[in-house]
């Protein structure tokens, strides 16, 4: 094997990368590797189904499974010889078929045939010609690290295989009329009909795909191996830096010459200081030279962070701001001139007519989206609503105390109630705000949580509340009559408790 | 057994209806007190809650403290609607069609699992809740006052469901959500399970009958004459209403909800042992009342928002009266 003259770039691999290296040989060479395949396998094939229509297709079906390793030998050739030197036609690897065909094949086809790692170990064999002993050994180093590589992608090809010969025997089976269906299972695997032609058929078709994928990813996971028991990728590279210093290797004539001109031309040095700024500046000329580090130009985009000063004006991104200054100002000198002789300022006032009809022309045009925009502020619940109180719809009176009496005066006791109810929620909202949506029972209770363990005067307006909650409600909403002592004597203890405390006001 | 003449004995009899199912009824004080107002309104109610929680057992200690007659049906998806209604079969040897009256024919009908019948059939008890007859073969057959139906579905199942219709649904006075208990009412059932019996649920046949049909009729009368003002009123329609512009529901609740939320604040007004309904009785009955009468949009749903919490934080906004 000549590494100098392979067709990819060799590298110590995974196994995985390795497989994918596998895969790409066989994009690469797919048309005569099928050629070959198709060659060596078809006629052979063709033969032996027409043999088994007369007898046992399953025996033949098997014998031709069971020579497997043959058929992969030419396979194994190609993509050997395709690698090393150059892509070759199908002849080529055909006519040399009687070489490699046979030798060492009878153990692959015995002992070996269920080796899980048959494609890697296939190349020790037919490669590098490996029998008896030195085989075993070889097989164990290329083996050795992770030995299981190579029956993993056996058992994912055997999975691959399966899978497209089912795929296309139930495809071929969706394609015939009615009255040919049969239960689809049973068909496969009925033998001896015509139906095991057709299952037989499928399975070629799909080895045709997976056989010469199979052998080159095993090729790929052996050369992998021996690239990193072998260092092939070393090996290239140090003969790759032999060939570029053989291209500048210079002869003792040239080196005599050089020699005999340097003696003449190279100055004396001026001093230490001046040969020290020499070597200073020859190694910031080699350092920033592109040999040594090589710029790369790197364009995208980015946010401009130029300054309004570096901007230049004449730049077209600021036509917009330079017409809407000169829209928006009349920088004009000559003031004895009328500015309706001034050819600018009519195209000015054109302009801001223009703007403003368009303007008038969107109110007018989305005039009534713009008459369900609620332009006025809505405003906080402490301002009108209050505790649940509409202080807009019905304002407390300035004089509570006084307003009570009179509603009682009256009568009205539903009046007086409400007001003394309302104004002592509005005292207690001053200093612990109370949510709209409580009622009269969650009011209590949000206060009663809000008081628990207080003893200060505060405590006392939970304590007018509670009398006057069901007073309230029983009246208010049970239309139940209610004791005017009580509601007086309420007022009373709102006027001195309540009220000195800072007032209600609406 | 007693029937009561007045608001006075109205209101005993309901806490005394409400402490004896509760003692078999463990750890369900809200769904309880639910059926009771569903019962004093004269409507039906849908349970909802997983299984193993007591939707039967509540059933049954209803009707046996009720004293009235009592049936159950099985709801399932090869139901048929004359399975509910009854029908019309013929009699060989009177040579006559006769009609063969079906399990709604009863005073308290238990539709258990009502979700897994078809539409079809769910749509047969349209009639019998809403006007309290039975039409077959085109002849009517009045049912015996009271009539209730509790029905129950399972909130986890959906396969094999059908969801009741929207029509069904607005009969229901309420829908009542059956949680699981706390930990010591938990502790309580497994004892009272366990002490002296061999059954795995609860008893009911030591409870005595504290009313009959004429007294559960009475106390439905009573309630109608609960004092309801204009403004409780109103606050209820503000809070139906709401509900009609509320971000995050495609559909609000109609009028039927505004009648069934003040009906339903009377009877918590009784069962509270007041004459009177304060703006309290309205908002705690709101959430049964109005969760199976509205629909969550899209976007609401996929935020995880439920019925429960956008009407809860509807109800905190909705002003209560305070004149």
């Amino acid at each position: 094997m000549d590494i100098e003259r392979l067709q990819a770039t060799i590298a110590p691999r995974r196994h995985w990368q390795a497989m994918d290296m596998g895969t790409r040989l066989y994009q690469a060479w797919w048309k005569p590797i099928t050629v070959v395949w198709l060659i060596t396998t078809a006629p052979i094939f063709l033969l032996m189904l027409l043999i088994g229509k007369q007898g046992s297709l399953i025996a033949l079906f098997i014998i031709f499974w069971w020579l497997k390793p043959l058929w992969e030998r030419p396979l194994l050739e190609y993509y050997s010889r395709a690698l090393f030197s150059g892509p070759l036609s199908p002849w080529e690897v055909l006519k040399t078929w009687p070489r490699y065909g046979f030798r060492g094949v009878l153990p692959f086809l015995l002992w070996r045939r269920f080796d899980p790692a048959r494609s890697v170990h296939a190349s020790i064999a037919q490669l590098e010609h490996q029998r008896g002993q030195e085989y075993s050994r070889r097989r164990r180093l290329i083996g050795s690290g992770q030995p299981h590589r190579g029956g993993l992608l056996t058992i994912l090809m055997i999975h691959i295989e399966q899978l497209i010969s089912y795929t296309l025997f139930i495809l071929l089976m969706m394609m015939l009329p009615n009255q040919f269906y049969l239960d689809d299972v049973q068909w496969y695997f009925q033998t001896g009909e015509e139906n095991s032609t057709l299952a037989m058929l499928c399975w070629y078709a799909a080895i045709t795909i997976t056989q010469p994928l199979y052998v080159a990813c095993g090729f790929a996971l052996y050369l992998n191996k021996r690239t990193w028991l072998e260092g092939w990728d070393l090996e290239n590279g140090l003969k790759r830096i032999g060939l570029r210093r053989r291209k500048i290797k210079m002869t003792p004539a040239v080196i005599l010459l050089t020699g005999f001109l340097a003696g003449f031309m190279i100055p004396e040095p001026a001093s230490a200081y001046a040969d020290q700024e020499s070597v200073r500046q020859q190694t910031l000329d080699i350092v920033a030279s592109e040999e040594f580090m090589p710029i790369t130009v790197v364009k995208r985009w980015q946010l401009s962070e130029t300054s309004p000063d570096e901007n230049d004006d004449n730049d077209s991104s600021n036509w917009l701001s330079r017409f809407l200054s000169w829209l928006m100002t009349s920088n004009h000198t000559d003031s004895s001139t009328p500015w309706y002789q001034r050819p600018e300022d009519w195209i000015r006032l054109l302009l801001w007519s223009i703007t403003l009809a368009f303007l008038g022309w969107l109110v007018w045009r989305y005039r009534h989206w713009l008459s369900q925009i609620n332009f006025q502020r809505s405003s906080p619940p402490t301002a009108l609503m209050v505790a649940g109180l509409d202080l807009h719809e019905s304002p407390l009176p300035d004089d509570i105390p006084a307003a009570i009496r009179e509603a009682l005066q009256q009568n009205n006791v539903r009046l007086a109630l409400s007001t003394l109810y309302r104004a002592t929620l509005l005292s207690i909202h001053q200093h612990t705000p109370i949510p709209p949506g409580l009622t009269e029972q969650e009011c209590l209770h949000h206060l009663r949580t809000h008081y628990q363990g207080r003893t200060d005067t505060q405590a006392s307006d939970i304590e007018i509340l509670s009398q006057l909650t069901p007073l309230w409600s029983r009246h208010a909403w049970g239309h139940q009559p209610i004791a005017i002592d009580s509601i007086e004597q309420l007022t009373r203890r709102f006027e001195n408790e309540l009220a000195p405390q800072g007032g209600v006001s609406s | 057994m007693s029937t009561p003449n007045n608001l006075t004995d109205a209101s005993a009899l309901a806490a005394a209806i409400e402490s004896t199912m509760a003692t078999v009824v463990v750890g369900q004080q809200r769904v309880v007190r639910e059926v009771l107002i569903t019962l004093i309104s004269g409507g039906h109610i849908l349970l909802e809650g997983v299984p193993g929680l007591g939707k039967t057992l509540l059933v049954r200690t209803l009707a046996r403290c009720l004293d009235i007659n009592f049936a159950r049906i099985q709801f399932t998806p090869d139901l048929m609607p004359t399975d509910v209604t009854g029908h019309a079969m013929f009699d060989q040897k009177t040579e006559q069609f006769r009609i063969r009256k079906g399990p709604a024919f009863t005073q308290l009908l238990l539709a258990d699992e009502i979700n897994r019948a078809s539409a079809k059939t769910q749509s047969s008890l349209l009639e019998v809740m809403q006007e309290r007859q039975i039409t077959i073969e085109g002849k009517c057959f009045p049912l015996q006052p009271p009539f209730m139906v509790l029905a129950t579905q399972n909130p986890l199942d959906q396969e094999g469901t059908y969801p009741l219709p929207e029509a069904e649904l607005d009969r229901f006075l309420l829908k009542s959500i059956i949680d699981y208990p706390e930990i010591d009412q938990e502790a309580r059932i497994v004892r009272m399970v366990l002490d002296g019996t061999i059954s795995d649920s609860l008893s009911v046949e030591g409870l005595e009958a504290l009313t009959n049909a004429e007294g559960v009729m009475a106390l439905q009368k009573l309630a109608t004459t609960i004092t309801l003002d204009e403004e409780i009123v109103h606050y209820a329609l503000r809070i139906v209403r709401s509900t009609r512009s509320l971000n995050g529901l495609a559909r609000g609740a109609g009028p039927r909800a505004s009648i069934a939320l003040c009906t339903a604040g009377r009877a918590e007004a009784l069962l509270q042992g007041r004459d009177y309904v304060i703006p309290d009785d309205i908002k705690s009955v709101a959430n049964a009342v109005l969760r199976h009468r509205i629909q969550l949009s899209a976007d609401a749903e996929i935020e995880g928002q439920t019925a429960e919490s956008l009407l809860d934080n509807m109800l905190n906004q909705v002003a209560a009266p305070r004149q």
